[in-house]
């Protein structure tokens, strides 16, 4: 183990107690880190960030999770927290239970060990979606930021990268012009999509990456599903299994409401829209010299694919040349 | 297989040909001997440099052809068709502009990522 694994496994035992065991780092980002570990031989996981974001503007992933635990919303159970406090593990950190389970998108959509899991996916996400916007948004309302023009939120963002992509234009010009009746604003996830589930044999085992939660319209969480980029390549339309037809029905099945397909393709082309802003977004990191690397570069070059997503989802429009 | 000269008054092998070597040796050499985190980023960066050959290749046409679809919209640049599409001017004209984007999207695909077209869906 090198110094910077010996330091947190001491750290980990001041503010666990027992004995830190199997540290080992699984990811690591600009700012954001993930180990595991066991204490006393209880399977744990560690997210720990180094900054804090600025009041009003971020999460407070622990206090989300905790209220999404004790709503039933399948999330792994807090252990340990702290936020904005000069803590030795982290500006901010969580250590959660470690739950069984796997989240890389090509094992899930094609191992056999995932038939049963696939089987149920659109109705696991269902369930999901619905418990996580049946939460009462009241006791959090100021731990999450409030989006109330999602479509001027992603134009700010446009604008500020000062890149012009016409396609972007024109979708932005569709959603202003036909925005669905606004719903009842709930908690939303944010980033609810193949790729941050944790699923096992016989289906989801934990909703992960709370940190885009917002009080919004539900629908969004939806139209982010079934964005063609989190698919994978798998045939299906939502995280490359089922049809939006079927998560539609499921959704209502499962206690939510009435959503037409004319609703989703707006949210769609909205979550196209919102990924195509943030590859412009990381393309542009590299580019201005924030994160330089390999992959934030050919993130870059990914824009065109939304583009193309939208040309599709636009083409009645287009054609009837309306 | 040697592909028709047009970088006079250079040597070859050209841009493309040397950032295709470079892919080919990340890509058949040093990936398959590399572990974990670094295989994966040493697939991203032969990916990068197949965009990067594609874009060398596809490049003179692809400038030429844009330019004449910006003229044929009445548009001096991309930052014209985009402000001109976000103030509306080109609401009564949308099948025209579609196929301008149509084509313009296409040809940015064919360099960025072929893989990702998706024929049986297009009009």
């Amino acid at each position: 183990m090198n110094d910077k694994a010996d330091r947190l496994a001491a750290q980990l035992a001041d503010e666990l107690g027992g004995e830190i065991a199997d540290l080992r780092r699984l990811s690591a980002g600009a700012s954001r880190e993930t180990w595991a570990f066991s204490a006393d031989g209880d399977p744990l996981i560690l997210q720990r960030s180094r900054f804090v974001a600025a009041p009003g503007t971020g999460v407070d992933e622990p206090a989300i999770l905790r209220h999404a635990h004790a709503g039933g919303v399948t999330v792994p159970e807090i252990v340990a927290a702290s936020s904005g406090a000069d803590h030795p593990i982290g500006a901010q950190f969580t250590i959660s239970r470690r739950l069984e389970g796997e989240s890389i998108a090509r094992k899930i959509l094609r191992d056999g060990d995932f038939a049963r899991a696939r089987e149920c996916f659109v109705g696991d996400c269902a369930r999901e979606l619905v418990a996580i916007h049946s939460l009462d948004p009241e006791p959090v309302l100021d731990r999450l930021p409030a989006v109330d023009d999602p479509v001027a939120a992603q134009r700010a963002t446009y604008d500020t990268l000062d890149d012009p992509h016409p396609v972007f234009d024109l979708a932005f010009r569709w959603l202003d012009a036909h925005r669905p009746d606004p719903r009842p604003h709930r908690i939303v996830h944010g980033d609810f999509r193949m790729g941050n589930f944790l699923i096992d044999a016989d289906g989801i085992t934990a909703v992960l990456d709370w940190e885009l939660a917002h009080i919004g319209d539900p629908v969004e969480d939806l139209g982010w599903l079934v964005a063609r980029a989190w698919r994978f390549r798998g045939e299906g339309e939502v995280g490359g299994l089922g049809t939006r037809g079927e998560l539609l029905d499921a959704y209502a099945a499962a206690g939510g409401v009435e959503i037409s397909p004319d609703e989703l393709r707006w949210w769609e082309v909205l979550a196209s829209l919102r990924w195509g802003v943030i590859t412009m977004f990381m393309g542009g990191e590299h580019r201005s010299g924030t994160t330089r690397s390999v992959e934030q570069a050919t993130i870059g070059r990914r824009v065109v694919e939304t583009e193309y997503d939208l040309m599709l989802l636009l083409r009645p429009e287009l054609q009837a040349g309306r | 297989m040697t592909s028709e000269r047009t970088n006079w008054p250079h040597d070859v092998p050209d841009a493309r040909e040397l950032v295709e070597a470079v892919r080919d040796y990340l890509r058949d050499d040093l990936g398959p001997r590399a572990e974990g985190r670094d295989r994966f980023i040493l697939r991203v960066a032969a990916n990068a440099l197949s965009i990067a050959a594609r874009e060398i290749a596809a490049l003179p046409a692809d400038a030429a052809d844009h330019a004449e679809r910006l003229a044929a919209l009445g548009v001096e640049s991309e930052q014209a068709l985009s402000d001109a599409i976000a103030a509306g001017a080109f609401d009564d004209r949308m099948s025209e502009l579609g196929d301008v984007l149509w084509a313009t999207t296409l040809a940015k695909l064919a360099v960025a990522n072929p893989a990702y077209r998706d024929e049986a869906a297009e009009p």
